[in-house]
């Protein structure tokens, strides 16, 4: 058992360091995510927005937007969604999301290649720069907002987080980008999917983990309290050491 | 904790008072360190609290709170702070009256011991949360990231170890495995 003087200590801790409830989590996330989702839009329209598409019959473009729509919807149930669990899904669901979306990116591009009278192909750099900006917005702002809450495997997390985020970009480059060939489709659209898979790996291994609160005699502050950390509301009055 | 998570900051105490034996007993036994294990308790129940706003309306508390302890437990190892544990646990209550009895368990208990520290840490961690900790399957797959059914698997594997280890030790000291 534990003694009542660290229960004592433990309240007195939490007494002192305001934390976010569920409501100024959601409202901050909403307003972190809304930004992130316009990060690509100037983009799209800078290098001619929907018109750019036009050479593709409409109904295709709505086809191939919805599909991807559909591909960011099913990595996001897993990945981002937690549905009923705080902790999230298993390890190897997430896996399988950072490693499928790729996949599931080329291979539906590709299934509609020679149904219409393609333009000339190129090879996808701005369809890759679009799927980076747009994509890497919103891995950025996914990895920002759960900093330090992944309980289990945050490698994994983030890229699943990486791979979710660059199939979200892909439903606005498939509105923009009239090209289905297997060469555009593997570097334009699915290697931009796979990079964000990486690097949010590579970055969520670092900033999702929880870490221990250091103690603060180890940076010179009162003896035995601990370093305060962003975990409170973002109220005016709230101290930061 | 839902009530928790929505600013009504009175429930902490609840939620302390209904999850911190479960977790100390946790962490006690996984670092036989009575002042590590409560530190650990102690960041535990902070990390919860600086993350309240992410935890999802109606979801289970307990394999939330392991999944923070055993997270918290594994990076201190990493950042090498293991010290030369000293066992601060308490002797076990033995019935003084039978000493062959006790003599016997307490070799048992060695060898069931060294057989949990011989195992890998994943089948070791879901053996403990279901045997000693009362996790149900489901609880313990969600602690640690993985199915049910790896949960199963895990925790019988570490079963057959322990029964192999204690049925060999019965039978080189004489005894009928």
């Amino acid at each position: 058992m534990t003694r009542d003087s660290i229960r004592d200590a433990i309240l007195l801790e939490i007494a002192a360091r305001p934390a976010r409830t569920r409501r100024d989590g959601r409202r901050r996330s909403a307003l972190i995510y809304g930004s992130a989702a316009l990060a690509g839009v100037p983009l799209f329209f800078a290098w001619g927005g929907f018109g750019h598409g036009a050479t593709r019959p409409l109904d295709l473009t709505i086809r191939i937007a919805l599909g991807a729509l559909l591909i960011v919807i099913a990595c996001a149930d897993v990945a981002w969604w937690r549905n009923r669990s705080a902790v999230g899904p298993p390890t190897a669901a997430l896996l399988a999301i950072a490693a499928l979306a790729p996949l599931a990116t080329y291979a539906w591009l590709v299934l509609w290649h020679n149904h219409y009278a393609a333009p000339p192909a190129r090879i996808g750099f701005r369809c890759m720069a679009m799927t980076l900006v747009s994509g890497g917005a919103m891995l950025g702002a996914a990895l920002h907002l759960r900093k330090r809450t992944v309980v289990v495997d945050p490698l994994v997390a983030g890229a699943a987080l990486g791979a979710t985020a660059g199939a979200f970009a892909q439903v606005m480059v498939d509105i923009w980008c009239p090209l289905t060939n297997g060469e555009h489709a593997l570097v334009g659209h699915a290697f931009p999917v796979a990079a964000l898979a990486i690097a949010g790996g590579l970055i969520g291994g670092r900033v999702l983990t929880i870490r221990a609160f250091v103690r603060s005699e180890t940076r010179g502050r009162s003896p035995g309290s601990l370093e305060r950390l962003d975990c409170g509301p973002p109220d005016k009055g709230r101290s930061r050491d | 904790m839902d009530r928790y998570a929505v600013g009504n900051d009175a429930a902490f105490a609840e939620l302390y008072d209904l999850l911190a034996p479960r977790l100390f007993a946790f962490l006690m036994r996984q670092t036989g360190h009575r002042a590590r294990a409560e530190d650990l308790v102690q960041q535990t129940f902070l990390q919860m609290h600086c993350a309240r706003h992410t935890y999802v309306t109606g979801a289970d508390v307990l394999p939330w709170a392991f999944a923070i302890a055993r997270r918290l437990l594994i990076d201190s190892y990493r950042r090498g702070k293991r010290e030369v544990l000293v066992d601060t646990l308490d002797p076990p209550a033995v019935d003084e009256g039978a000493p062959d009895d006790a003599l016997r368990r307490k070799q048992a208990a060695q060898v069931i011991q060294r057989t949990l520290d011989s195992l890998p840490e994943t089948q070791r961690t879901a053996f403990m949360l279901i045997k000693y900790d009362g996790l149900t399957f489901a609880q313990a797959a969600e602690a640690l990231g993985t199915t049910v059914t790896a949960v199963k698997l895990r925790a019988h594997r570490c079963y057959e170890a322990l029964r192999g280890a204690v049925g060999d030790d019965v039978a080189e000291k004489g005894g009928a495995p």
